[in-house]
């Protein structure tokens, strides 16, 4: 039997690239701003803490789609 | 001030633009951002951008084809691709069509500030080497004359020593450099700038007329001297004489400008009559003078007499830098001459410029750039602006004359073998001549006839 043909891919699978080519980007801008916030919070500001965080979380999405990326 | 250079951010994600005109704008530029790059290209003749931030990969066209429409539409544009997906070979494509950068997303805004600030530098360098009103451009020009490197500024501060005082100078240097620029600067900086400065050029002169050329004549001094006739010391008493090509003497002539250099006193031909005069003369050689009298191809009493003070301008590629400076001045006065907006060259075209090897030096410059600005559309000359008007590389010309000129006219490579014979001899146009097997006279009309400015 031939190979069924292939839907378009739909949204929200993880390995299309064109989905996570987006979420990519998307998570680049989260990253982006909270550079940025990060060059204006005075250093003893306590909501610096939080941005702190924001940046660890996404950059470690970054990373594990980065990895899902070479795997695929 | 300055206005602020203009960033083009173009990405087919809002947010991402936003964050790049949150970051921009503070940084000093003026942010225009487009989600569409189809729309970008179709206004990019309307957008002036100083920098732009193309994201590579977008669903209606690819950031490598914006890269090559902003070269081509605005060539000092400075572009930066930036890219989710770092991949090796769109990298290398992106800086083989002149990317400043290929940065990943996320963004380092470290590195993005500091290209910026770079990209930000250059352009106001350039626009300050434009504009004519610089004061410090003044102050390091001698009468007109650019040279920011050590040698020239070396050079010009030893021109405005000896101006007030030397009674004679030689000025020596490769064709093309400036001599003539060099003794008019002598005489301007001098005690006598309200005064006449004549010039001959002795190499343009047949030899049976110089001595009344130089000297003046009285009536029947010869067949056809029906009229008293004023030499050129007479006329320049009080002012400068300026004696180019110097080394194109002949013998007999020599002997007699010495001696009006050493009594001050000149003869008319055919008159005993002795008259004071009171020149400067200042002669030029492109010639090894101080060989040519060595060899007694030149009276060494007379190049000792010259020689008093010698004034060399180096050759241009010895002086590269001057190069920037040189070309936004000549764009500047050819933009204007032909009415064109031309505001200066591309970074791409300013490398070619700098790399050339300029037989003819300042003079062949200048050409150059009088050609291109003749020719340019846009406000800024491209690479292909100069470098059709730049003349063939000398080592194609000499392998290949025929095939770097094919389907041209018997004329144009005439025009294209003299060039490259005066480049060969290093702008000596008595060896070249000798080397074409024609007199120093034909090739002087040649080099008329051709609009060869040497
Ligand atoms: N430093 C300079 N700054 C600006 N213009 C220059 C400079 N040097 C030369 N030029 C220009 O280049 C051209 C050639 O200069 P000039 O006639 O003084 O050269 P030259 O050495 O006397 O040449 P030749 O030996 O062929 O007589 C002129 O148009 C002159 O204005």
């Amino acid at each position: 039997m031939s190979e069924p043909p292939r839907d378009p891919a739909p949204c929200g699978r993880l390995g299309d690239t064109e989905f996570e080519h987006t979420l990519r980007n998307q998570i680049a801008i989260v990253i982006g701003y909270c550079d940025l916030l990060l060059q204006e919070i005075r250093q003893d500001d306590p909501l610096r803490r939080d941005v702190v965080e924001m940046h660890k979380a996404a950059s470690t999405a970054i990373a594990m789609l980065r990895d899902q990326g070479e795997s695929v | 001030m300055l206005r602020k250079p203009l960033l083009l951010a173009i990405d087919d994600e809002p947010g991402m633009l936003a964050l790049i005109q949150r970051f921009a704008g503070p940084a000093g530029f003026d942010v225009v951002t487009n989600g569409s790059a189809k729309d970008a290209m179709a206004r990019l003749a309307e957008l002036p951008a100083d920098v732009a931030l193309v994201d590579l990969r977008m669903p209606d066209i690819g950031g490598l084809d914006v890269l090559r429409a902003i070269r081509e539409t605005h060539p000092q544009c400075q572009v930066i691709l930036m890219t989710a997906h770092a991949a090796v070979d769109s990298a290398i494509e992106a800086v083989k069509l002149g990317a400043l950068d290929y940065l990943s997303k996320p963004l380092d805004f470290d590195r993005l500030k500091d290209l910026l600030s770079s990209a930000r530098e250059d352009i106001e360098r350039r626009a300050a080497l434009l504009s004519a009103e610089n004061e410090t451009a003044h102050r390091l020009e001698l009468c007109g004359l650019i040279g920011r490197s050590t040698v020239m500024q070396e050079l010009f501060g030893l021109v405005r020593r000896i101006a007030p005082h030397a009674r004679a100078a030689l000025v020596t240097g490769e064709t093309g450099t400036g001599k003539e620029g060099i003794a008019r600067a002598i005489h301007q900086l001098g005690p006598r700038r309200q005064r006449r400065f004549l010039t001959i050029n002795c190499s343009a002169v047949v030899e049976t007329l110089f001595e009344s050329e130089l000297f003046g004549h009285v009536r029947g001094a010869f067949t056809g001297a029906t009229e008293h006739k004023t030499g050129l010391f007479e006329a320049a008493d009080g002012g400068t004489l300026f004696l180019d090509e110097i080394g194109e003497l002949p013998a007999a002539v020599q002997a007699k400008l010495l001696r009006v250099l050493e009594s001050g006193e000149v003869q008319r031909v055919g008159s005993l009559q002795a008259k004071k005069v009171d020149v400067r003369v200042v002669a030029a050689t492109n010639r090894a003078l101080r060989e040519e009298a060595e060899a007694g191809r030149f009276r060494s009493d007379l190049y000792f007499r010259l020689n008093v003070v010698e004034l060399h301008v180096p050759p241009l590629r010895e002086r590269r830098e001057d190069i920037p400076y040189l070309v936004a001045a000549f764009v500047r006065e050819f933009a204007a001459k032909f009415q064109k907006p031309v505001e200066g060259v591309s970074l791409t075209a300013e490398r070619l410029l700098m790399m050339a090897d300029w037989p003819g030096n300042v003079r062949e410059l200048k050409n150059v750039l009088e050609r291109a600005c003749m020719l340019a559309e846009g406000r800024c000359l491209t690479e292909r602006d100069v470098e059709r008007c730049l003349p063939a590389a000398p080592a194609r010309a000499a392998s290949a004359p025929s095939a770097s000129s094919s389907g041209t006219d018997l004329r144009s490579l005439e025009r294209e073998h003299i060039l490259k014979v005066l480049h060969e001899e290093r702008g000596n146009k008595r060896a070249a001549a000798a080397k074409l097997g024609l007199s120093r006279r034909t090739l002087y009309r040649r080099l008329e006839r051709h609009d060869i400015t040497t």
